[in-house]
């Protein structure tokens, strides 16, 4: 039976860094970089060698990112920079390395996550067709572009360094084919073989970001071909579910309380879903929906289609438990009938 | 000859006896009156009575009143006017009495609310981490595709609080 997800985030901060001073810390050992392609599928084989790049490769670079946000496009310019396996974002608030990853909190740190690559997330070619091409040459490097569809229309286009799989651009384009997030490289310096090793932050040992075993009784397989990739801890009681079509990620999260609405970040748009009121948020990462069903509020994050983002809406909306196994099990029996 | 009863209660009927002494019965009245007098000893002792009372009473000398009795009642009243005596404003004691009780009704229901909250657990609405939230996300993206892809959008500003 898989408990209801509750939410404490009172006080995170505080407690954070009070038990940062005080509790025992642990370091993360570094572990072997996943660098080797291990997927056999060319597709996802590609993705990993990107994965394998940033941290065998050190280098400085901008990266450019253009969303759509309600109709208005926006932009950010963003540094990163690779060096002893780590990628540092956000001039180092932010920081990865071998699938784990670390964000700046006060003096200390917090994990944002703390796993590697998900084995068992569907390969691309489940859902998916890709076609591979020759792409234009991205901050002078030529690339290889690969063109993901689905009923024949490209969702994504992922453009690739052909010397060291570096992901050098990417464009996301929603159900009606419309681009709605666009990221490339402007600049690149530095690309070399990495020198050392990360010296990994020290984090609490309750440190979020851990993974859970996923209930037994939780149906794995969403609408659209999304999978149940895992169960994470995200802090406290809370458990984040992430589902995995092999290209877009759905993370559902979920606390037992109606949804103050009043206290929702201004910058948002209520739409409708059938007879649903969700708030959504369009950003540099893609699509934030937030809204209450029978006393409950969810809160999905995901780059996937406007399309699939109905069907999850749609889908938690309708559960009428408490209780988290049922919710999952009404998203996932409507569409495990066909 | 019949000896007279001895059974009227004199109390009861001094007035009937008084007004048969000053002649202001009706021929009636006058004539019943004389039969109980002269059947009733009762009646006879009382008639009596009164009658020495009215003798005694009309006998006595007239009485003037003391030198300045009456003026010094005129003074007091004179002394005493009307504003100084105690007064009672009717629509203050009414307006008093209503807010007594709009505040006996305020504190009742002030102790009701609190008992409410006290037995029956409130709605507590929840406000989501939406930040955290994409946070999180986007590392299990960068852990599981592209890193930098799935970092970088972090460094946009996302205007999600925390």
């Amino acid at each position: 039976m898989i408990r209801p997800i509750v939410r404490r985030r009172a006080g995170r901060a505080t407690g954070a860094l009070c038990l940062a001073a005080t509790a025992l810390t642990i370091g993360f050992a570094v572990t072997a970089p996943n660098g080797a392609a291990t997927d056999a599928n060319p597709t996802d084989a590609q993705f990993d060698r990107a994965r394998a790049a940033v941290h065998d490769y050190e280098f400085r670079g901008t990266v450019r990112i253009w969303w759509q946000d309600h109709g208005r496009g926006r932009h950010a310019t963003i540094g990163v920079m690779a060096t002893d396996g780590g990628l540092q974002v956000d001039g180092g608030r932010v920081l990865a390395d071998g699938g784990r990853a670390w964000l700046r909190a006060g003096n200390g740190w917090t994990t944002l996550w703390s796993d590697p690559h998900d084995v068992g997330a569907p390969s691309v070619a489940k859902k998916y067709t890709v076609a591979r091409h020759p792409g234009p040459a991205i901050v002078d490097r030529p690339t290889r572009i690969l063109d993901i569809r689905r009923d024949h229309r490209t969702v994504e286009r992922v453009a690739f360094d052909r010397e060291t799989g570096l992901l050098l651009g990417r464009d996301r384009f929603d159900s009606s084919g419309a681009p709605t997030m666009r990221m490339r490289f402007v600049a690149l310096t530095g690309l070399e073989p990495r020198h050392g090793s990360l010296h990994p932050p020290a984090v609490t040992a309750n440190a979020p970001g851990t993974r859970e075993a996923i209930p037994e009784d939780a149906v794995k397989n969403l609408a659209g071909g999304f999978v149940l990739v895992d169960a994470r801890r995200v802090d406290g009681d809370a458990t984040q579910l992430r589902y995995s079509d092999g290209v877009f990620e759905v993370s559902v999260f979920t606390e037992d309380a109606p949804l103050d609405w009043g206290a929702l970040p201004a910058g948002g748009r209520d739409v409708h879903v059938g007879d649903v009121r969700v708030r959504q948020y369009l950003n540099a990462a893609g699509t934030v929906l937030t809204w209450e069903a029978n006393d409950h509020t969810f809160t999905c994050v995901t780059d996937a289609t406007t399309t699939d983002q109905t069907g999850i809406v749609t889908a938690l909306s309708r559960a009428n438990d408490s209780g988290w196994t049922q919710v999952v099990r009404f998203v996932t029996v409507p569409f495990s009938w066909s | 000859m019949n000896e007279p009863n001895d059974t009227t209660d004199p109390i009861a009927d001094d007035a009937r006896l008084s007004a048969w002494l000053d002649g202001e019965l009706d021929p009636s009245e006058q004539g019943e009156m004389d039969a109980l007098i002269a059947g009733d000893l009762a009646w006879s002792r009382a008639r009596d009575e009164i009658a020495s009372v009215r003798d005694l009473v009309r006998a006595l000398p007239d009485v003037e009143p003391p030198t300045g009795f009456l003026e010094s009642l005129v003074a007091v009243d004179d002394a005493a006017p009307v504003t100084d005596f105690p007064v009672t404003d009717l629509d203050a004691v009414r307006h008093r009495r209503a807010r007594r009780s709009t505040g006996v009704m305020a504190a009742l229901a002030v102790a009701a609310a609190l008992l409410i909250a006290v037995i029956v657990p409130g709605v507590t609405r929840t406000r989501p981490a939406l930040a955290t939230d994409v946070r999180v996300h986007q590392a299990g993206v960068a852990a599981s595709g592209d890193p930098v892809s799935g970092l970088a959008p972090l460094g946009a500003a996302m205007r999600l609080g925390r």
